[in-house]
């Protein structure tokens, strides 16, 4: 049974998508589909909206998320009540979504359904957090790395990632920019007195002094930071950026004296949006990238096929993605 | 008026109302749709009533019990609009069938906890028979689903349902069509079987509770006032506040004190002066030197006037009130601009409109800042002396500030005292100037007004 017991040494796991249809789904299903015999309370829930039986995106046939007896799972007023599944409502929370408030719920049979979740990161912690009132052994989250959705799902412990030919149907393209976002996911994290301190800033850029002190550079996003470039390392060679970081970052801090000292903080991996290349020469020229918080790579899934139609050879990718990631690499399709 | 509206015009009020430590959301709504209370006999009784829950604060065993409560109020939601729709006679879905269960099973809750308080246990609804009709199997604990103990047929049929979808799992795997679609048409028999009675179960869940809906709205409003007086009580018991007497004649406070600014000072550790002050029928003028407290005064009027018409103690240690239909004040600069008009002129309109309502001879407390100070001194006097004269013949009770002398009214006149008579060779600054002044008021005889102006200015420096 390929990853599970590795799934089963985390309290919370989020599963995601490097791009519709990469398989997210079908893995989701596989762990849930192990995990049902086994004597855990699992809890699910998603970011964003999730379950559709078709994909409304690329209108492609896509396997809905069944639910097992027993399992708790979160889902906004208007699904809840679309619901075919049997449950038992267990609480309704106070965390408001465009589709109304989140039902909090326990499956009384098997079934799809339609999962919802936290807008924002802050909300989706404490709603993991609120599980341990259930005696919830395992939160799991359906993820997706996206701009559109406020809500990390790098505050998870674990994660799984799912990527595939939709991605990109070329095995060394595919295997390239799957690579860095596994480099990322894999980026140290900060040291852990440094971190409490970094996890309740959700905003702003600040300097980090050598004590590990922050020093707000008052500048709201890096778009503005032409305006703060005197005071960036006015306390040192350390940067915190909250929000999202962008190529302009990056070439900025590539082309300054002190490259090979520089150390960025990021809040977590989600948050870089810079390409590949420009990434990749800050971190040739010395520069060092840290995140506030880490979550662990459990396993990556491929799906050779894309919704246009690409077949890729699952072998052949399954190779090239193992060798380039080092780490065991699973065909969802060939999960059984 | 609803206090909600007060909050905006009563300065201080939203400060009592924010420190208020309501728990729920049906709480506050309530607290701020609270009216303006007028006849004698519903201000005693909310007055009592938060006395009494006082008496239960200052005894152990009853505090340790209202804590326990307000634990429980924490959980309490709101349900005002799934009782409309029960009142409506809509059939509730499942969430609603949730929130009523838990608010029953809150409520259930909260009227054991306080059965050893009798003036709040005699007030609880019983809502055993609505727990009872949403929880069948009496688990107690609040979810909600229509279980099979609504009816005997669902459970029967959920077994079959999911045996029928476990032979479509293995019929899936072996791809044999025409049986899996014969099963699939009896899942989906069964399944709008299910729905059928889930939904009929739903319907009479609901005409059952239209049955008790006098019983829940009366539940929401109980523990919406359990609520609010659990909050005005502490309230009370942290600042001090005591429970005012209802006057027939004169409006009497001793040590009455404005609850932000003594904060703001303790919190500065400097000396807050509370003040006695006894406001009678007709108009009064109040005279004093720049700084010495007179707006405040007058704030502080209007908001315990304000408190106790709604139902809260006031910040005093001791306090008669005459009650009023309406509080009326001309008090900070409401000059606009925007509208066209200089800060005399709106005073003029505002002050008019007082003069209208003064007229129908309804009880008012009327206070009025600094009265005419934007115009020239003859008129000005003129014009204090005229409204101060027209408003000691109606049936309002006037305080008027003001810092012209020699006004040729017959009305009743108190001065501020000023500065203490020792400190005139301290060293006083724009810091403690407060210190150096004595807040307290005495009767003036009307013929001479302390004249501080160029000294206070000096100490500030000018």
């Amino acid at each position: 049974m390929p990853f599970i017991d590795d799934v089963l040494t985390y309290k919370s796991l989020s599963i995601v998508g490097l791009e519709k249809n990469t398989g997210k789904t079908e893995c989701l299903n596989y762990v849930l589909g192990r995990l049902k015999d086994m004597d855990r309370r699992i809890a699910l829930t998603s970011i964003g909206i999730d379950g559709e039986s078709r994909d409304i995106v690329t209108n492609t046939q896509k396997p809905e998320i069944r639910i097992y007896k027993g399992m708790i799972f979160i889902s906004a007023e208007k699904h809840y009540l679309q619901r075919r599944i049997t449950s038992e409502i267990l609480d309704v929370s106070n965390i408001h979504t465009s589709l109304g408030r989140l039902v909090i719920a326990k499956a009384i049979s098997s079934d799809k359904v339609l999962l919802s979740g936290p807008p924002d990161t802050h909300c989706l912690k404490v709603l993991i957090a609120e599980m341990d009132k259930y005696n919830v052994d395992l939160s799991i989250v359906d993820g997706a790395l996206s701009r559109l959705s406020l809500a990390s799902p790098a505050v998870t412990e674990g994660m799984v990632l799912a990527t595939g030919a939709a991605y990109s149907a070329n095995i060394p393209e595919l295997v390239r920019k799957t690579k860095y976002v596994v480099d990322l996911i894999n980026l140290p994290e900060v040291e852990p007195e440094l971190k409490r301190k970094l996890d309740f800033v959700e905003s702003g850029i600040f300097a980090v002094d050598t004590e590990g002190n922050l020093h707000d550079l008052n500048v709201q996003s890096v778009f503005m930071l032409e305006k703060a470039k005197d005071k960036i390392f006015s306390y040192g060679n350390r940067l915190f950026v909250a929000g999202a970081t962008s190529n302009n970052l990056f070439e900025f801090l590539r082309m300054q004296k002190n490259v090979a000292n520089i150390e960025l903080i990021v809040k977590d991996f989600t948050k870089i949006f810079a390409t590949p290349d420009v990434y990749y020469s800050f971190v040739k020229k010395g520069g060092k990238v840290r995140v506030a918080t880490k979550t662990k790579l459990a396993a990556v899934c491929i799906n050779p096929t894309s919704p246009q139609g690409y077949r890729l050879s699952s072998d052949e990718l399954k190779a090239a993605m193992q060798d380039a990631l080092q780490m065991p690499v699973y065909d969802v399709k060939k999960l059984k | 008026m609803q206090l909600k509206s007060a909050l905006t015009e009563i300065s201080g009020l939203r400060y009592m109302v924010d420190k208020l430590d309501i728990k729920s959301g049906l709480g506050l709504r309530v607290l701020l749709a609270s009216p303006f209370m007028v006849s004698q006999k519903d201000v005693l009784y909310h007055l009592q009533q938060v006395e009494q829950t006082v008496a239960a604060y200052r005894n152990e065993e009853q505090s340790k019990i209202l804590d326990r409560v307000s634990v429980k109020l924490s959980h309490i939601r709101d349900i005002a609009g799934t009782i409309r729709n029960i009142q409506k006679r809509l059939t509730l879905n499942d969430i609603e069938m949730f929130e009523v269960k838990s608010f029953a099973l809150v409520t259930t809750d909260i009227a054991e906890l306080v059965s050893p308080i009798p003036f709040l246990h005699k007030q609880m609804p019983n809502l055993e028979d609505v727990v009872s009709i949403l929880d069948p199997e009496g688990t107690r604990i609040p979810s909600f689903y229509v279980s099979n103990a609504f009816d005997p047929e669902l459970g029967e049929l959920r077994k079959k349902l999911i045996g029928i979808d476990l032979l479509l799992e293995d019929a899936d795997s072996s791809n044999n069509d025409s049986h899996s679609k014969l099963l699939y048409q009896q899942a989906e028999e069964l399944r709008v079987r299910i729905t059928d009675i889930e939904d009929g179960v739903r319907q009479k869940l609901s005409e059952q509770l239209f049955g008790r809906i006098a019983k829940l709205n009366g539940a929401l409003t109980v523990v919406a006032s359990i609520d609010i007086l659990i909050a005005k009580a502490k309230q009370a018991i942290f600042e001090n506040m005591v429970m005012p007497q209802i006057s027939d004649g004169a409006t009497t406070y001793t040590g009455l004190f404005f609850p932000q600014l003594k904060e703001l000072l303790m919190l500065e550790k400097r000396r807050y002066q509370s003040v006695d002050v006894e406001v009678r029928n007709g108009a009064c003028l109040i005279t004093g030197a720049n700084m010495a407290g007179k707006t405040v005064l007058l704030k502080t009027l209007a908001l315990s006037q304000a408190l106790c018409q709604y139902g809260f103690f006031v910040p005093a240690t001791g306090a008669k009130i005459a009650l009023v239909e309406q509080v009326l004040f001309s008090i900070a600069d409401e000059q606009s601009e925007l509208s066209g008009l200089s800060s005399y002129a709106a005073e003029m309109l505002k002050v008019n409109s007082i003069v209208q309502m003064a007229r129908k001879q309804k009880p008012l407390l009327v206070l009025i800042d600094e009265l005419a100070r934007t115009t020239n001194p003859t008129e000005g006097r003129a014009i204090v002396s005229a409204v101060a004269n027209f408003l000691d013949g109606c049936n309002v009770k006037a305080v008027i500030t003001t810092h012209y002398s020699g006004l040729s009214t017959q009305c009743r006149k108190l001065r501020v005292k000023g500065f203490i008579e020792d400190s005139k060779d301290a060293t006083i600054t724009v810091k403690n100037i407060g210190d150096y002044i004595d807040y307290s008021l005495i009767d003036d005889d009307g013929t001479n007004v302390p004249h501080e102006a160029l000294r206070i200015a000096q100490i500030l420096g000018v």
